[in-house]
């Protein structure tokens, strides 16, 4: 099977006042096309930083992160990223922050092919955009702007920018991590929705297991500093699923186990 | 603006009363024209002047325009070096931070040296007065972009200085920009008098206060001229609160709440 | 929403006290100022003489440094004589206008601008006439010597403020020679040190001002000196001793021994003009040279008697006059007439005691 996104042997060190630090240590995963891949771990075990590797804020020391074949670079709008703090543009309506990546697509082609802009790229764009506005359930609100919105329905925009580029993969960080308890729960179930209708792959960080039981097709549970995965857990539980069923907790108890082992004790998988 | 019933025309009742204080004591506790004009005297100077106060003004105005245009399109850019990139600004700065305390009027003479008597030489004392507030309010602006926002723009495509700026720095700095373009402007204008005292032109309202109306002691005339003076500068920084800041701050409102 | 709007009464209740305590203040503060200028005005223990940097009035400085004024003042109870130093006659007459001196050196058109706007003196005394000097710079020159003034048409000229001997002369003769001073020349406002800089520069393409500066600037090589003031208005009045109304009538001892004293340093420095000029040099940080080739080519007379300044006094009232019509008519003022310029009864009571 060709894997959608491959991470192989990836380490990652800095330098800081006490020396080297190593955040991560021989990460290995590979995702599957059209699959939601939850990633959990301990606080500072550098599963965001992994995913900031992915998206290419972040170069590994060494190692390799290949999507669709080809190595990752730097950021580009093939892989989409939601990051945790709200991060639309305040000076943008909902409209122009969902445009904002076909904008600059259209003046980068623009620079390339000579077009890309023009009344007609304008439309196109325009009418990509409100698929996706409506997509994520906030039709009506494309002339607000982010002040005027919730948490939760900032998140969703930032959902429908991200996915507005049509991207390989969809990178979460935490994303609801900054909204109340239940908006989350909406948001979790909205999110499925985009994502069966959509067919994305998603790479989701999470610290909560309840999120990612809920959420994935498989967890990838990730060890204290220096990072690296030791369990890859598939979450067989039919959709659409119960929080508080039996077979959730059981699944539930499991992930608690390998998260809390101790990083001297575990393998890295892989 | 829309002010809730009890608070429109409030600020009328202070000015009224400071008027009145000011002509009752100048009829009957100063009682000297030269100490303290009426401020009926003022008004009526005013109308009296009111030819060469109009050419007056547009010279002023003149002048100020040239100063903060040059000040906003100089300050402009040394903003976007300084706010964007660490480097530029550890360069840069202590040269910016020895100049800026240099009061305006201590520029003179190096003005009149080397832009002469023209109407450059106004505008260069009012440039060095509007360049260090645009500046600094600006690179602030620069600065305090939020990083998760340009990161955002990176995943999303927008890769480079050139295009970081164009479409999340600047939006962003906008307002700031804006509001230290409205004190620069402000700062500006105060340095009229001092720009205009030296004959660069045969008109403009700090010239005619300084050169005509006080060595020939008319006070009142004095007096009128300064009430212009602010005048102006309430209408200056009226018009571009509303035509500017009303326009980009709407967004701004939202966070600062 | 009856405690928020209790609030709200207290804080706009704080806030209007805060306005009235800082008004109140700004009142008492003002009100002090204005009775201190008045209490202040009573002492008599400093003198205070305002003077010019012009070897015009070079003998109240003669008498600054040989401490004459202090000599002759002190069985006055004068402790202490203050020589203040003016650019130029209108802020000079402004400070007295402010009660900030006694006596003043000063042409004689700003005393008299200063008086139609309420100043309470009168000239007391003469100090000099003519002296002052058109310089062109060196290309015009030749210009000057073919066309006369009318070479000056269209030019830029650097001279004294309006209200001033300098402006008032230069404006009657551009006049007299069919130039409009408003509409045929740029005549601009500046002091002789400006001055000097702006012709060296080429900012302006000629000045009008009193001696020493038309000799500093030929001395340097920026100008040539083309026309005296002599010329322009012969024998007119151009620098006086001032006295405040205050001075006049309520020590009008004083009043005569400031003139006796300017007698004696005039008729001293008459006779020994080489050491006036090492006086004047020294004292302004001059060329002591220059001061004395500036001296020689000055048209200037040193003078004490206020009667020979009258007739041009009295033209300088009429020409300011002019100048400012619709204001004082506006106002209902009058040209001013001999006895609200001068008052001579003081020199005339000094020199008919010395009289031989």
């Amino acid at each position: 099977m060709n894997h959608k996104l491959e991470i192989r042997g990836v380490t990652q060190v800095f330098s800081s006042e006490e020396g080297e630090v190593k955040a991560l240590e021989g990460v290995n995963l590979e995702v599957r096309p059209a699959e939601f891949l939850c990633i959990i771990g301990p606080s500072g075990c550098g599963k965001t930083t992994l995913l900031r590797m992915v998206a290419g804020l972040e170069q590994p020391s060494s190692g390799e992160i290949i999507l669709d074949g080809k190595p990752v670079r730097g950021p580009s709008p093939d892989r989409g990223m939601v990051f945790q703090e709200f991060s639309l543009f305040p000076w943008r309506t909902v409209l122009r922050n969902v445009e904002f990546g076909l904008e600059i697509k259209g003046k980068v082609e623009g620079k390339v092919k000579g077009k890309g802009g023009g009344e007609s790229g304008k439309k196109e764009r325009r009418e990509v955009a409100e698929k996706y506005i409506e997509l994520v359930g906030l039709r009506g609100f494309e002339r607000h702007y982010p002040y005027e919105l919730s948490g939760g329905m900032k998140q969703r925009v930032a959902i429908a920018r991200a996915l507005a580029t049509e991207p390989a993969i969809l990178l979460m960080d935490e994303p609801f991590g900054s909204v109340d308890a239940q908006t989350r729960n909406v948001l979790q179930e909205e999110l499925l929705g985009i994502w069966q209708r959509t067919r994305k792959t998603i790479l989701f960080v999470t610290h909560s297991v309840d999120e990612a039981v809920y959420l994935a097709d498989r967890v990838a549970v990730m060890s204290a500093r220096p990072g690296c995965f030791v369990k890859c857990l598939e979450v067989d539980l039919p959709r659409p699923r119960k929080r508080t069923s039996v077979e959730a907790n059981e699944f539930r108890e499991k992930l608690l186990m390998w998260l809390s082992l101790e990083r001297s004790k575990a393998a890295c998988i892989f | 603006m829309r002010l809730p019933r009890e608070e429109k025309g409030l600020w009328l009742v202070p000015l009224v009363a400071v008027i009145l204080l000011w002509e009752f004591s100048a009829v009957f506790v100063v009682k000297d024209p030269l100490k303290l004009p009426r401020f009926s005297a003022v008004v009526f100077s005013i109308y009296a002047l009111r030819d060469v106060l109009i050419a007056d003004t547009l010279v002023s105005l003149l002048h100020f325009g040239i100063g903060v245009g040059l000040a906003f399109a100089v300050a402009l850019p040394l903003a976007i070096g300084m706010g964007w990139s660490r480097r530029v600004f550890k360069a840069v700065d202590p040269i910016v931070e020895l100049l800026r305390p240099i009061p305006p009027l201590a520029w003179i003479p190096l003005a009149m040296i080397w832009f002469h008597l023209t109407h450059y030489a106004a505008g260069f004392i009012i440039f060095i007065g509007a360049f260090f507030p645009i500046l600094i309010d600006s690179y602030t602006g620069f600065r305090d972009v939020p990083k998760v926002l340009v990161e955002t723009g990176k995943v999303l495509g927008c890769i480079g200085d050139r295009k970081q700026i164009r479409f999340v720095a600047l939006p962003y700095a906008l307002p700031s920009v804006a509001t230290g373009t409205r004190v620069g402007m402000g700062v500006g204008w105060m340095c009229v008098v001092a720009a205009e005292m030296f004959a660069v032109s045969d008109y403009g309202l700090g010239y005619r206060l300084f050169q005509k109306f006080y060595f020939l002691h008319q006070m009142d005339y004095v007096v009128a001229y300064m009430l212009v003076l602010g005048l102006v500068a309430l209408c200056l920084d009226r018009l571009f609160r509303h035509f500017v800041e009303e326009r980009l701050f709407r967004w701004k409102k939202g966070i600062v709440k | 929403m009856y405690k928020m709007e209790r609030r709200g009464r207290e804080k706009r209740g704080v806030a209007s006290l805060a306005v009235v305590v800082a008004v109140v203040a700004v009142a008492v503060s003002v009100s002090a100022l204005f009775a201190g200028c008045v209490e202040e005005a009573e002492e008599t223990t400093t003198l205070r003489i305002g003077y010019q940097p012009s070897t015009h009035q070079t003998a109240a400085m003669l008498a600054a440094e040989k401490g004459w004024w202090e000599e002759d003042l002190a069985r006055f109870g004068v402790g202490k004589v203050e020589m203040k130093e003016f650019p130029s006659g209108p802020p000079e007459m402004h400070a007295m206008l402010a009660g900030d001196l006694d006596f003043a050196y000063v042409g004689v058109a700003p005393p008299i601008a200063a008086i139609y706007e309420g100043l309470d003196a009168k000239i007391v005394a003469g100090v000099q006439t003519q002296g002052s000097a058109i310089v062109v710079r060196p290309e015009l020159a030749a210009e000057y010597e073919a066309k006369g003034p009318q070479a000056l048409k269209g030019k830029a000229i650097a001279t004294f403020p309006p209200g001033s001997i300098q402006h008032t002369i230069l404006s009657k003769w551009l006049l007299e020679n069919g130039l409009d001073p408003e509409e045929d020349t740029e005549i601009k406002e500046m002091k002789p040190g400006d001055a000097a800089t702006a012709i060296g520069v080429g900012t302006v393409d000629a000045v009008f001002l009193p001696s020493p500066t038309p000799t500093i600037i030929a001395a340097e090589g920026n100008g040539v000196v083309v026309e005296w003031s002599g010329s322009m208005w012969p024998d007119h009045a151009c620098c006086c001793l001032v006295a405040s109304g205050e001075m006049i009538r309520e020590h009008p001892e004083v009043v005569k021994q400031i003139i006796r004293t300017h007698i004696r340093a005039t008729e001293y420095e008459i006779e020994h003009p080489e050491e006036a000029a090492e006086i004047y040099a020294k004292r302004q940080g001059a060329d002591p040279t220059t001061i004395k080739q500036s001296l020689e080519a000055t048209d200037m007379h040193w003078i004490h008697d206020p009667h020979l300044e009258v007739k041009s006094g009295l033209e300088y009232a009429s020409v300011i006059y002019d100048l400012n019509r619709e204001r004082y008519e506006g106002k209902g003022i009058e040209v001013l007439g001999e006895e609200e310029i001068f008052d001579a009864s003081f020199y005339d009571a000094v020199t008919a005691t010395e009289e031989k």
